[in-house]
Formats: structure tokens, sequence, C-alpha cells
């Protein structure tokens, strides 16, 4: 009857006038052994007239620093139009245990920056792998071993994801090598000329999706947000100086896609374990809440995102990281 | 008085020496008196005033003379015989006034249902005291004194004469004084124990007013005062001086509650037909009161009629009620008995419905009352109310995912034996026992592939049961000086939440839903003192509170303090103190007032919370009709808990620890108050200017910010006019500043969005979130925003139909929110949307607003 009443009395209301000026968001998780790659886009002010689309920022200088502010690299800008976020790549090897600052110049904008510590490497161990069943759902369960590093306080992150892969078939004709997709009237000509040879290629794609994950530890700081039967983007520990020995479970539905259900792409799955920031941490324990359940209604208290840029917003982190692929599909 | 100067006569004709021989060996002093008189012809003069004549004496056998008798009968009573002129004079010994107590019970005529609250005072001297819980009174007069005036806005005043009739209890019998017109005690009381931190409601006040679908609300009527507020509009919330509504004790009968909604906190559980008198502590707590940091909402019900059966039924469009009260033995024993169940199931869920799901709530009270001699009395209350109600997945206007249902009940009974143990000792023992209980079920279809999906069939409950022993004692030293004490035992056994499901667990841990065995011990003392001629009066008190765990300690003292300066002309200023403690906290949903939110124990992590309150009032009555009252109030809060994220009901969490935090909060403001009791016209005016803040280390950065709860401006107007004696009308308007709500400064995109990370798999994160965004909030500062203030005005009439006759007729009828004010019940920034992930579109502000315009009619017959 509430629901009847409730409804029946929905009222736009105008958002009210706010003078915030945009500010540069800035995404980077800096990953040692990896070139630094910092995703770069802007806010908006929430205002009469706000809608959720969001501009490149494709002017932008995005320059890594050391830990003293010197300078190591510009980052080019990388033109991909399936970005959300306009993209800046750099060419030096990031490395672990060391302190940099990341620095974003946007035209007109207040200048970012950001520090972030890429921890030292760590020792993780798979021990086992197992397709079982996790509260009637079927997960795959992965057991990690974690060594503590002495006198260091460690912040674990484990988290899943489907990379979606093109399968592109290339023809070679007269020593030519052509993209049948782009040939295909040529293709559909030669396809029975002796000559001509076929090949299959993959395609990793820039196209993710993510892939729940859950645990059954009560040590996971992810008790501070929900239950343990609830699925998260993320699992979280802070190890300290113990060493952990958990049960990481990912959803098994995205393992295999089925075209006929198009619930998951074609891909491969990626399971990472970092070694990240403090802060980067921080966030993402936040993040994890705010994914949860934003309280933008007046009956639930807001939760605000942690972050460590100045002058903008987003977050800088610092990772080390073990990724394992797992090919399920047939590529 | 020359008493010494009389002595002065020969031993011959002394008439102290005359022989008598007395008929009796027991009598009262008036029958020596007479007797004398009336056998030797002595002229005896005294004055009733200080002389008890009714006093039974006893002679030893011995007395021969007049002499020897009226030094046997006076002995202790601090008069003295003289003779003079062939006459006795019984004389008061010089400079002594003699006191003596009378007490008893006030009773209404008719009923004899006890009278909580009567004032009972020397008209000359206008000292006094109050009727206690259990209608029970005890007063030094002087000798002096010649009548005592009982007093009550309610009732017709009995001006007593002394001394009384006889040795036994003074139980005073008082008649309504007018049926029809409902009034409010804070007015009355001339003995000077009305303060602005208090508010007394006598039955009947509750219908006084316009009430939402014409439900008598006590909580609600509370709200009218100022610094009393509610959560949502017309929400039976009860929000006292910035602080939650799980700071409130809440007191049936004197059994503790725990949750006091139907239907999300829409309605109070507490039954207006059975409600006999409502009392609520803003500040200057007694120190027989603990466990809660904010208020105490003290709720007494009927008794029960002495005299003769009576009973009423009301129907209304949503629901119906009974109440029958009699006797069970006249005089001796009776009973009372009020039920009430919504109908809105049984007349509409046929066509309306059906397609939503099924909702109905009832309340049954019931009180016998046993007198077993004057001085002993024996109770025995029970409630239970129930709200039911399931919600179905495929109702046509919220799309949810699963069906629901919330089934959530209150038990209560109370053992009370009270005991006159002399006429200056006054005591009630009460064994409680009190059982909150909710269980509720989600019934989910949740996909895992394209053909395949897993039926969910979760089942959950959470339970609070307390057992607890408590006496108190009240002890009228002199009238200056009034002594409480007494001490309490509750065996707490609370299970906040445990759940199941029908699917097999897997490798998923089985864990245990947690337990938790508490004992909680309380003891208590308070002196009240009238100093400088009454002038003063200085109510010290001390509550000692300790919580018992295997795993913790916890004790708390708690000081009390009350001081009263008295002016001329009415008038008073009040400052207080009060340190108040709470070993438990209730950790909330997002919904405000849902029966899901969650009792916990303070832990070894979880410390208990403190509130220290401080306030200053002045207060200025005119006559009995008008009183004026202004306070200044600030409350810390220490060691406050919050959830530190979103609970998820549907989860078994033991692990509740790692999601609360700990902080503080600060709560201060002013109230006025303008209240016309008596007349033609009645009514309230308040208005409190208020602020409330709440800090926590890892909340908004560590700073303060308003508390949700936090309203600026509260302002209440409710009138009645008495057109005729069986004819009012009354018209309300209620005004609450805008809610804090958190308004994002900025949106900017999602991280995994801006990664190229898409979650559409197995998205249901929790039971609240259904949709994704590709943007995440900027929040600058918590609750920076306020929404639309709350206001509404209601009408509503009564009709009396039939009043003096044996069956009686009353018809009410009105209308809520006259101007159809959209109020806001949830806004929403963004809509409770099903976008997906890559959709553009406009993000503003939803507002939901639950009541329009509603009229409301009910129809009660009484016999």
């Amino acid at each position: 009857m509430c629901a009847v009443v409730l409804m029946g009395c929905e009222q736009q209301l105008p958002v009210p006038p706010n003078s915030a000026k945009p500010r540069t968001v800035v995404y980077s998780e800096l990953i040692a052994g990896s070139q630094a790659e910092v995703r770069v886009g802007k806010s908006k002010p929430v205002a009469p007239g706000v809608d959720n689309q969001f501009d490149l920022v494709e002017n932008a200088t995005v320059q890594l620093m050391d830990k003293n502010g010197q300078i190591l690299e510009t980052l080019s800008y990388v033109r991909d139009p399936s970005n959300a976020m306009s993209v800046y790549k750099g060419k030096l090897i990031l490395e672990s245990a060391k302190n940099y600052k990341v620095q974003v110049l946007v035209p007109e904008m207040k200048p970012v920056t950001a520090m972030a510590s890429i921890p030292p490497p760590f020792k993780v161990e798979l021990t086992d792998t197992l397709r079982t069943l996790l509260n009637g759902r079927p997960v795959l369960r992965f057991h990690f071993d974690i060594s503590p590093l002495p006198g260091v306080r460690q912040y674990l992150v484990m988290e899943a994801l489907k990379q979606s892969v093109s399968l592109d078939t290339f023809f070679t004709y007269h020593g030519v090598r052509y993209h049948k997709a782009e040939h295909s009237d040529l293709y559909d000509q030669v396809k029975n000329d002796p000559s001509v040879t076929i090949s299959k290629d993959s395609i990793f794609l820039n196209d993710y999706l993510r892939i729940p994950c859950y645990t059954q530890d009560e040590n996971a700081d992810n008790n501070q947000i929900g239950g343990l039967n609830e699925n998260y983007n993320s699992i979280l520990f802070t190890q300290m100086g113990r060493p952990l020995s958990t049960n990481f479970y990912i959803n098994a539905t995205a393992l295999i896609s089925s075209p006929a259900e198009a619930i998951a792409p074609v891909g491969r799955v990626l399971v990472y374990v970092k070694s990240v920031s403090k802060e980067y941490y921080d966030f993402l324990l936040t993040y994890e809440k705010v994914k949860r359940n934003p309280g933008l209604n007046s009956l639930i208290q807001a939760i605000q995102l942690r972050s460590n840029t100045t002058g903008g917003l987003g977050v800088v982190g610092g990772c080390y990281e073990k990724v394992y692929y797992l090919y399920y599909d047939t590529l | 008085m020359p008493a010494l100067s009389l002595r002065a006569q020969s031993s011959t004709d002394d008439p102290l020496q005359q022989s008598y021989t007395p008929p009796a060996k027991q009598g009262t002093i008036l029958f020596y008196i007479q007797d004398i008189q009336r056998k030797t012809g002595i002229n005896i003069s005294y004055s009733s005033n200080f002389l008890h004549l009714n006093k039974k004496v006893q002679l030893n056998g011995t007395e021969h003379t007049t002499g020897a008798v009226f030094s046997t009968i006076l002995q202790g009573t601090g008069i003295q015989t003289a003779a003079l002129n062939g006459k006795i004079f019984l004389l008061r010994e010089n400079s002594q006034i003699q006191y003596y107590t009378i007490s008893g019970f006030v009773k209404e005529a008719g009923s004899n249902e006890l009278i909580i609250g009567a004032s009972i005072y020397d008209p000359i001297t206008r000292k006094g005291t109050v009727s206690n819980a259990y209608g029970f009174y005890s007063l030094q007069v002087p000798d002096s004194c010649t009548s005592v005036v009982f007093s009550h806005v309610g009732y017709e005043t009995v001006l007593q004469h002394l001394p009384p009739p006889d040795e036994g209890q003074l139980d005073i019998h008082m008649e309504i004084r007018n049926i029809l017109q409902t009034v409010v005690v804070n007015g009355e009381k001339e003995a000077g124990t009305s303060q602005p931190g208090y508010i007394n409601m006598p039955v009947g006040y509750v219908s006084s007013f316009p009430a939402l679908l014409g439900e008598k609300d006590v909580l609600k009527s509370l709200q009218l005062y100022p610094g009393a507020s509610s959560s949502l509009e017309s929400s039976s919330n009860l929000l006292i001086r910035g602080g939650g509504s799980d700071q409130n004790l809440y007191l049936l009968d004197g059994v503790p509650l725990y949750h006091t909604g139907h239907l999300f906190g829409l309605f109070s559980i507490f039954n207006g037909d059975a409600v006999k008198d409502v009392s609520l502590y803003k500040d200057a707590f007694p120190a027989r009161y603990g466990g809660r940091l904010s208020s105490v909402v003290d709720i007494r019900t009927k008794d029960g009629n002495m005299k003769e059966w009576h009973g009423s039924t009301t129907v209304s469009p949503v629901s119906a009620s009974i109440l029958l009260e009699g006797p069970i033995v006249k005089d001796k024993s009776s009973v009372s008995l009020s039920v009430r169940r919504s109908l809105v199931d049984a007349l509409y869920g046929r066509e309306w419905l059906k397609d939503y799901g099924k909702y109905y709530l009832y309340d049954v009270n019931f009180k016998l009352n046993q007198i077993i001699n004057n001085r002993n009395r024996i109770y025995v209350s029970f409630y239970k109310g129930q709200d039911k109600m399931f919600i179905r997945s495929e109702n046509p206007v919220i799309q949810l995912f699963d069906d629901y249902s919330f089934n959530w009940s209150n038990i209560t009974a109370a053992l009370k034996w009270t005991r006159v143990i002399n006429p200056r000792i006054f005591s009630n023992t009460t064994a409680t026992y009190s059982r909150f209980y909710n269980v509720f079920s989600q019934n989910s279809i949740i996909p895992l592939s394209f053909n395949d999906s897993l039926f969910v069939k979760g089942k959950g409950f959470s339970r609070v049961r307390d057992i607890a022993v408590r006496n108190e004692t009240e002890y009228a030293i002199s009238n200056a000086q009034h002594l409480s004490f007494g001490g309490g035992y509750t065996y707490h056994n609370f299970a906040p939440t445990a759940y199941s499901t029908n699917i097999s667990a897997g490798e998923a841990t089985k864990r245990q839903s947690p337990r938790y065995y508490m004992s909680e011990v309380t003891a208590y003392a308070e002196d009240e003192l009238s100093l400088l001629n009454d002038r003063l009066i200085i109510r010290p008190g001390l509550h000692f509170g300790a919580l018992v765990q295997s795993s913790s300690f916890y004790a708390s003292a708690q000081p009390r303090l009350m001081m009263r300066w008295q002016l001329p002309h009415s008038q008073f200023i009040q400052a207080s103190f009060s340190k108040m403690t709470q070993f438990v906290h209730q950790l909330t949903t997002p919904v405000i007032n849902l029966p899901t939110d969650l009792w916990v124990p303070s832990t070894s992590n979880i410390k208990p919370e403190h509130a220290f309150s401080y306030s200053l009032a002045y207060q200025k009555q005119w006559g009995s009709q008008w009183r004026f009252n202004t306070n200044l109030y600030y409350k810390r809060l220490k060691d406050i808990v919050t959830t530190n994220t979103v609970l998820n009901i549907f989860d078994n969490s033991d692990l509740w620890e790692k999601k609360v935090i700990a902080g503080n909060g600060y709560n201060y403001g002013s109230e006025l108050l303008v209240e016309k009791t008596q007349g033609k016209l009645t009514g309230i005016f308040s208005y409190t200017l208020s602020w409330a803040w709440r800090q926590f280390d890892r909340i908004n950065g560590g700073k303060m910010y308003p508390y949700k709860e936090d309203r600026r401006h509260n302002l209440s107007l409710a009138l009645k006019y008495r057109i005729k004696p069986n004819w009012n009308v009354s018209a309300s308007w209620k005004f609450a500043s805008g809610a804090p709500f958190t308004l994002p400064a900025q949106i900017f995109p999602d991280f995994d969005w801006g990664r190229n990370i898409q979650g559409y798999l197995d998205e249901r994160y929790s039971p609240f979130s259904n949709s994704q965004v590709n943007y995440l909030p900027y929040i600058a500062r918590l609750n920076n925003y306020r929404l639309h203030a709350v206001h509404h005005l209601d009408l509503g009439t009564t009709v009396y139909l039939g009043y003096k006759r044996r069956f009686q007729h009353v018809i009410t009828a009105g209308v809520y929110n006259i101007y159809n004010r959209s109020n806001p019940f949830i806004v929403s920034f963004d809509q409770f949307s099903f976008f997906n992930f890559n959709e553009i579109y406009p993000l503003q502000l939803y507002q939901y607003s639950i009541f329009r315009t509603l009229p409301y009619l009910s129809y009660t017959f009484k016999f």
C-alpha cells in the first residue's frame, strides 16, 4: 500500500545551483614491471542540467616523476576510441619498492599531483584450484599462500576479470596478407584459390568483464563492507607479518562463454593477486562500499571515496601483481 | 502561649485532680474528652487543629483522676494540660508544631482507577506532593493544617478536611471534571513538580488533535512538544533533542521495549485505547531511570474499572478496536482488555492489495489489578503486538527481484507488587519479560546462466529477550526530603541476526549465528530536598549500571542533579545535569525504523555509549490555565556507534563489530512552549531551535557533520475549541525544517567504467543495489544539502452523542494535510533506476511523497 502511494507521488526536483568547477580525474595503477598508464578525465559539478556523459581529455600533460619531483618521463596520449577515458602511456619500466609521483596538467584546470609507492615483490603461491559450489553458485576456487614481508604491512587485493577476445581471420594472396573483415569481397573471390593461405589470430580487446568474487575468510577486510556470502569486486586483506593462506573464489559462470547465452564474452580470464599501496587500498575499500550502495538517497548514509590526488579526483596507486591467465574458451 | 502561668491553681479545686473513672481502657481521645465533660461537668477547651481527636489510645488502668487520664491519652502528642477557672485547657507545647503523615491512594470516583500525578497540598503553605505512578501519595501536614487539596486538571478538586476520619489510609476519590474535555496536566501541578523537561499526558489527550487516518498515537502526540520530533512525515519515530530513536527508553507498564513501530514506524505500538498515562523525560532524569541516552517514555496502561463493566469499540475504514474493563470482584480486582487490528487486508485485500502482497497488524493489551488489602496490590499486565507483511516481487508498481515477507512482534509481561510499608514508605517490586522477534524471508530467483537459475528461499530472524526483576522504594522522610532508592537485575538474551537458506552451502562455511547472554545490574539512590523554605529544590541522585558478559565487563556510575529556584508569581529557574549510559546499540539498516534494525550489546571491542546532558530552564504559570517555559540544552554523546557501511540483513553476520565505528555527538538548542490547558480553547504552541552533530574519525574526514535527524526549526501549533459541551473542533499545524541529505558536489567517471571494465554479471551486489551507473559521486561534505521542509495542516472534529446516557456514541472525522502538501519521504539523486552502464541520461533529484490530503472518519460506541 505504501508503495502504491509512494510511487504515486514522485516529483522531480531541480538540482540546486553549484558554482564549483570541474576537476581533473586521474586514475592510474602503477604496476611494477610495466609502463606507466594514466587515465585522465573530467568531473562534472552537480548542477542543473548535469548528465552522466563525460568528456575525453586529449590535451593533458602527464608526467611521471620520482619522489623528489624530478621528471622521469612525459606520457603520450593514446588515441583509442574504445577508451572511456583518455589514456596516457609511458615507456619507462616501473620498478618495485619505489615511490613515484604523477602530475597531470590540463589547460584551465587545477594541476593534479599524486604520490604512489609500488610495494616490494611478494611471494604468492597458487597451491590448488577447484571447481566447486559456494552457496549454490558454481565457482572456481583458488588456494593462495602468501608469505609476509618482515616488518612490512602488505595490502593485498585479489580480483578477476575476463578479457574479451576478437577472433580475426587473415588470408595471404600473392604474398600479401589481408584482414578478412576489411577485404571480404576479395576473400570471397579468391578463397578457393589453392595459393591462398588462411590463418586465424586472437586479438585481446580493450574490453573486460568483472567477475564477481567471494571469500569465506574472516580476516578479509570485506567483512567491513558486507557479509561473507556476498559477492565483491575484489577481496581485500591487510597482512601484518603472518602468512596468509586463503581460498579465493570467482564466479564460474563467466569462465566459458556460450554464444547462446551471451552472459560472458569469449575471452580469457585474468586472476590478479596484488600487493598495493595503502592509499590505493583505502580507495578500493571505499570503492567496494560505493559500488555496493552509493547511498545517494535520503535514507542511506552516503559513502565518501578515499583519494590520494591533490587538486583533482581519482586515485594513483602503486601495485606489485601476479597475474594468472586462464583459457577456458576456445580461441 | 502562656501555658505555664495557667498552672497557678490550688490542688483542691484543680479540675485535673478531680476523681474520674474511665468507662473503658480503649477509645479515641475525643471519646475520653467527651466522657470527662459529661461525667464531671468540667469544661475542656481544645483545638482540633492540632489535636488528633480520632487517635485511638489505651489506658493503663491506673488512671483515677482527670489529670491522670489526660496524661496517658496525650502522651507523645506534645499537648499539655492546664487548669484555669475550673476549666481544663489542652494546649500545644511552646514552639512545637506537630506534623503527622497522611497517605493513601488517589482514585477516580466511579472506577477506582488510580490517578497518576494528582497534586496534594496544603492550601495555606502551598507545600505538597504528587501522587506517584501507582496513585500513591504521602504528605506530612502540620497539626495546624485544617484541610488538604487534591487537584488534577482532569478531575474535580477535592478539599479534604483534616484531621482524617480515622487512623487508616486517606484514599481520595476524585470525580471526572468533564469527561468530554481532555486537558493537559503539565500546567496544573501547583506543588511545583512540573518542569520543562518533563511532559505528562493523561488519558484522552492523544485523541484531542487530528491524527493520520484517525489513529490515536501516543508518540505522535508527544511530538507536539518542543524537543520532540519525528524522522519522517507522520512517523511515530520519536526523536528527542537530536538523539536517535534507539536512544529512547520505552517502558510499557515498566517493561522495556526494543521496537515501537507498526507498519515501518507509521504508527506506534501503543494503543491509545489502552493507555492511561504517558510521561516523557527529556532531561533531569530521575535516578531510577537508565539504559538509554536521550529520553525516557514511561507509558502506563489502564488498570480496569473496579466498580462496573464498561467498554467501547471503535471502527474506522482502516482499523477496529475494542476495549473492555470491569471488576472481577467489586472493589477488589479488575481487568482491562483492549484489542486493535488493522482492516486493510480484510476490506480491500481482494481488489487492491492482492497485486502487491498482504499486510495486517494487531495489538492486545491485558491487565489484571488485584487489591490484596489497602496496603498491598498486585498487577499483572500483558501485551502482544504483531505485524505481518508480504510483498510480491511481481507487483505493478515497484519492480522487485524478490518476494519479501516480514513478521515482527513484541510480547511483554509484567507482574508488579506495590506495598505501602508504612505511610511514608512505598515500594514496588516488578518482574518483567520482554521479547521482540522479527522473522523475515526472501524468495529469489538468481539466474546462473541462460537456462539455469537458482531459487533461493532465505529466512532470517532476530530476537531480543529480557527477563528482569526490579525494586523501587520511595521514602518521604519529611515534606522537605524525599528519598528514593532501588535496584534491579536484567538477563538479556540477544540473537541479533540468524539467516539460513534452502540452498546447499557447498564450500561456504556454516557459521553459527551470534548469541549474547548478558546480565545487567542497576542500583540507584536519589534524595529530593526542599531548602530555604521551599524556594530551592535540589535533587541529587546516582544511577549505577553494569553489564556483565563472559568476555567483557562494563560499569558506569551516572550522577544526576536537578536544582530549581522558585521565584515569586509561579516562576522558577531550573538547571540539571545527567549522565546516561547505554549498554546496547542499534545497528540500523537503510530505511528508518525497520524491524530489521539489529540490537547488539557492548562487547570487548564496542564500548557502551554515554550522554552528558545539561539544561537550563525557566517557567512561568498564570493560574492553572497558562504555562510558558523555555529551555536551553546541551548534550554531548560519547562512544556512540554507527555502521560504516550498509548492513545487509540477509547475511548471517556475526562479524558486525567490523562494520561499526564509534564517535561523538553534540546536540544543543533551545525550546519554547506556550500551553493553555483549560477553558473552551486549549492548545499548545511549541518551537525548537536545535543542532545535532556527529563526529567519527573515519567519516567526513574526521570532521563534524549534521546528524541525519538534525532539524533547525521545529514548530507545532495545536488548538482545540469546544463549541458545545459535546462538540469540539481541532486543528494542528506541524513544521519541521528539511532533513540533511548528502548531495554529491561532483560526479566523475567510474573507476571500472574508465578502464573499460563492465560488470553486468551477477550484478546484484546487495538487496539494495540493482543498477550500475558509470559515475562515482564526489562528496565534499556529508549531509550538505537540505530536503524541503515538512509541514501539514490537519483539521478534525469530535461529536459526542448521548454522553449522559448509558450508551454513548463518538464520531471523529477530519482531514490530514488539508492543503495537499507533498512532503519528502525519500529523496534520491538519480532514480532508483534500471539504466544500463552506458546509457546517457540527465541526473536529477527525485522526491517521493507518501501522504497527500487524506480524510479520516471513525465511530466509537461506548457503554
